[in-house]
Formats: structure tokens, sequence, C-alpha cells
């Protein structure tokens, strides 16, 4: 995990240097303010150093992740644009038969350094919309669209879809984000105790429009190349094709430059390539009821 | 030699020492083996509850109870990580500014943000109704669904 934690920092302090440099057109009280504030920062940057204030871990617990999570969903749900189907629904609950299995297969691999398991458990949201999209956010919530069950064409090549989100919950690359503008907050409002509230504005305002970014550029291509791998490996251990997902990503190719959350992965070309890298085991072909159970819960929405 | 054996004899006590742990998570499944994709044991574990481990293997471990020894529990019923305490330096720090560096995640900041934004209120209640009425899949169902799929990964 690399961290910047004084990028803000130092950002701070040229920005209270431009506030001194402004001082001939607005007079010697601003001048003066700028001056201590620089004071201020500097006293606070060094006070910080000494008692380690920088090294602090902006960690969060499950319960912590779960209430960030569930606005995060419903934030995510929003922008989404469609309905989610009730949980009763049949392929909500299609849905959620899947996921568990695959969340399951996930918890028996779990490694040093993953996330606790969700509070509650995971969530599987169907959402009534078209874009071929699913994510996987803080707190085990997990939205898949109508779009994305309608473009895959078994329950192997669903399991694989949710394979690679629940990989990104359980290996922390959802929170980290978070847990890293949340560390840049405490450094930025550790220097500038003490100065004028306004500073403060628009520091706060740069964190949180930094966050927004980060959140939605997504994870990052090692991010998305390392969930396809552990992917992979659920799939195996819960029993589906291995092979199920470089299936789908093969296919979803054109349709991933549609936009959503999909586009904020590497090509799919990539992804099948680095997959393709790694000789995956084959299965024999899914029982009649994986495929019946299939046909009943994703095809009837068709 | 003879200190070897203390050694060896006193990491085989450290080893077997019975550990306590608290649950964590809601859900949690008790196995009749140490692992996710078989039988249940017919016995609940709630959150809070205070748990000693007998045995542990990988990132199972058998309960003394519930479930009179022969019942497994995974490790991800109790992991948790420790918040970060980010709290700001007191010396130099105003409330603002504690708040602002310490701010963390609670039932409390969601309220807020839900006040702040009234708009989200349907995508909140969905969330909630998932929450309710769509947990992970029960046990006994789980069985059904993976022996009709011959999922489990052949264990």
């Amino acid at each position: 995990m690399s961290r910047r934690p004084f990028a803000l920092p130092v950002a701070a302090a040229c920005a209270l240097a431009g506030c001194a440099q402004l001082s001939g057109a607005t007079g010697d009280y601003l001048k003066q303010r700028g001056i201590e504030n620089a004071t201020r920062v500097a006293q606070n940057t060094a006070t910080a150093a000494l008692t380690g204030e920088f090294s602090k871990s902006a960690s969060f617990s499950m319960e912590q992740e779960f209430y960030l999570g569930k606005t995060i969903a419903a934030t995510v749900l929003a922008r989404l644009g469609g309905r989610a189907f009730l949980p009763d629904h049949p392929a909500a609950r299609y849905l959620r038969d899947v996921g568990t299995v695959v969340a399951l297969a996930a918890a028996e691999q779990r490694a040093e350094g993953d996330r606790p398991y969700p509070m509650k458990g995971y969530r599987f949201i169907v959402v009534d919309a078209p874009q071929v999209n699913a994510v996987g956010m803080p707190g085990g919530f997990v939205a898949v669209t109508t779009g994305a069950l309608r473009a895959v064409r078994s329950e192997d090549e669903l399991a694989a879809i949710l394979a690679h989100e629940v990989a990104h919950v359980q290996r922390g690359h959802v929170m980290w984000p978070v847990e890293s503008a949340r560390e840049q907050e405490h450094i930025t409002s550790t220097m500038l105790a003490g100065t004028d509230d306004l500073v403060h504005a628009f520091f706060g305002k740069v964190v949180t429009v930094g966050s927004d970014f980060v959140l939605d550029k997504g994870y990052g291509k090692s991010n998305e190349l390392a969930a396809d791998a552990f992917a992979v490996r659920i799939l195996a251990g819960a029993g589906y094709d291995p092979q199920a997902l470089g299936r789908v990503l093969g296919r979803l190719q054109g349709k991933a430059a549609q936009g959503g959350f999909f586009s904020r992965h590497p090509p799919a070309s990539e992804r099948v390539e680095a997959l393709a890298a790694s000789p995956l085991p084959t299965r024999p072909p899914p029982s009649q009821q994986r495929v019946a159970r299939f046909d009943a819960g994703v095809r009837s929405l068709q | 030699m003879r200190s070897r054996w203390i050694a060896v004899v006193a990491l085989a006590a450290v080893a077997a020492a019975p550990e306590t742990v608290v649950v964590k998570r809601e859900g949690a499944r008790v196995m009749k083996a140490p692992r996710f994709f078989g039988e249940a044991c017919a016995v609940v574990i709630m959150p809070g509850q205070r748990v000693r481990l007998v045995e542990q293997r990988g990132s199972w471990a058998r309960l003394a109870s519930p479930g009179d020894g022969k019942c497994w529990l995974h490790e991800s019923a109790w992991v948790d990580r420790k918040a970060g305490e980010l709290v700001g330096n007191p010396a130099t720090a105003s409330q603002r500014d504690v708040e602002l560096a310490g701010r963390g995640f609670s039932e409390a900041e969601e309220q807020r943000f839900r006040g702040e934004h009234p708009d989200l209120r349907p995508d909140f209640a969905i969330v909630e109704a998932y929450l309710v009425m769509a947990p992970e899949t029960p046990p006994a169902e789980l069985a059904r669904f993976v022996a009709d799929g011959r999922l489990g990964g052949g264990k």
C-alpha cells in the first residue's frame, strides 16, 4: 500500500505561502495572519513529527466499515439510476444463493491482511438498470444490474462476476481509498490546527473532492488484476468453473466500453491475457439442476 | 538437551491452551466439520457471545460449547480489525480539529448523513430491506443449493 502522507501538508504550506504573497493587495492584516498561519503550521508539523502523529493508522473496524458501506451502498444505488428489486424477487433470491457460495469460498481462503468478514454478512442487491455493471462495496454490499444478469450465460459466469467483487471487498481494495483519504484528513487537520477557519474549510473541501475522485476512479489496475486472480481461486474453491471469468470477460469486452463501473477496469483483453498466463483446471459440466435454476433465476428476466 | 525438551513441552502447552474469543459477526455458521460446504450444527451463536476454542485447524476452531465439543467455527466469526486512533494532537488541536481527524463511521454518522441527504431515503430503504429480508442463505438451504449444483469444491 503506497501512501503519500506529506502531499497535502506540502500543498497546505504552499497555499499559506500564497496567502502571504497576496499581502500587498490585501493589507498588513492579511500579511500578519499569513505569517502567523505559516508559523503555526511549522510548529504543528514539528510537534506531529516528534509525537509520531504521522504514522498513525486509519484502519476501520468491521462495525465502522458496515456503517460506511451502508451509506455508500445507498449512494451507489441512487447513482446506478434504476430501482432495486425487492429482496424476495426470484432473481434477487438466486443472486443471494450464488453470492453466499462465493462469499464463503472466499472466506475459506482468507489471507493475512484481508478485511474482516462483513459484520452482517454479504448483501447481494439486484438493480434494474440496462448497463452491464457490478460493484462491491465496503461492508459486504454487492450491487449487480439486470444488464449484467442478462449478459451472463451460466451460473458459473454469474459466480465469476460476484467472485471478482467479493475479492475486492475481502482484499480491502474497497477500503483503501477511504482509509487513505482519512489519513490525509488527519494529517491536514493536525498540521493546520489553530489556523484560520477559512484554511480549514478549503482543505476540507480538497480532501472531500480527492476522496470522491479516488472512489470514482476505481481501485487501480494492479488491484483489478489481483481481484481477477483471487476470483479464479474462489471459483475453484466453490466448485465453479475457474475458466468462467475469462469467458465472461472476453464476451463483455465491447460492452465494457459502455461506461459504468466496468469502465474503471483495465481492458478486458489485458485481463483475459493475465488470466491465461496461469493454466486453469477444467471442471465437469454443470448439473442439470444448476442449469435449470440459472434459467429460472436469470433467464426469466428476459 | 533437557532444556530443549522443556521448551518443546512449553510450546505444546501454549498451542493446546484453550482460547476464548468473542463472536463479532451476525449469522456466523457453526458446522459439524471444519468447512462451510457441509452439514451445520443445530445451534445458534450471537454477536457478543464468548466461546471457548478447544482445537484449532487452519482457520477453523472446534468449540467447547455450544455443540458439546463437536462443532466448528470459522475465524471470520470473530476476527476483527482494531480501529485506528486518529484523534489529533490534543496539545495543539481545537475540538473541531479533533472531530475532523478522528471522524469514524458509526450509526450516528450515518444518521447525520441521511439528514443532509433526504433524496437518498428510498435508497436507504432498499438497503435496509436487504439487511432485514436477505441475509446470506441459511445453512440448510445452502446445503441443498450446493448439493443440487454439485458445488463445494469436491469437499
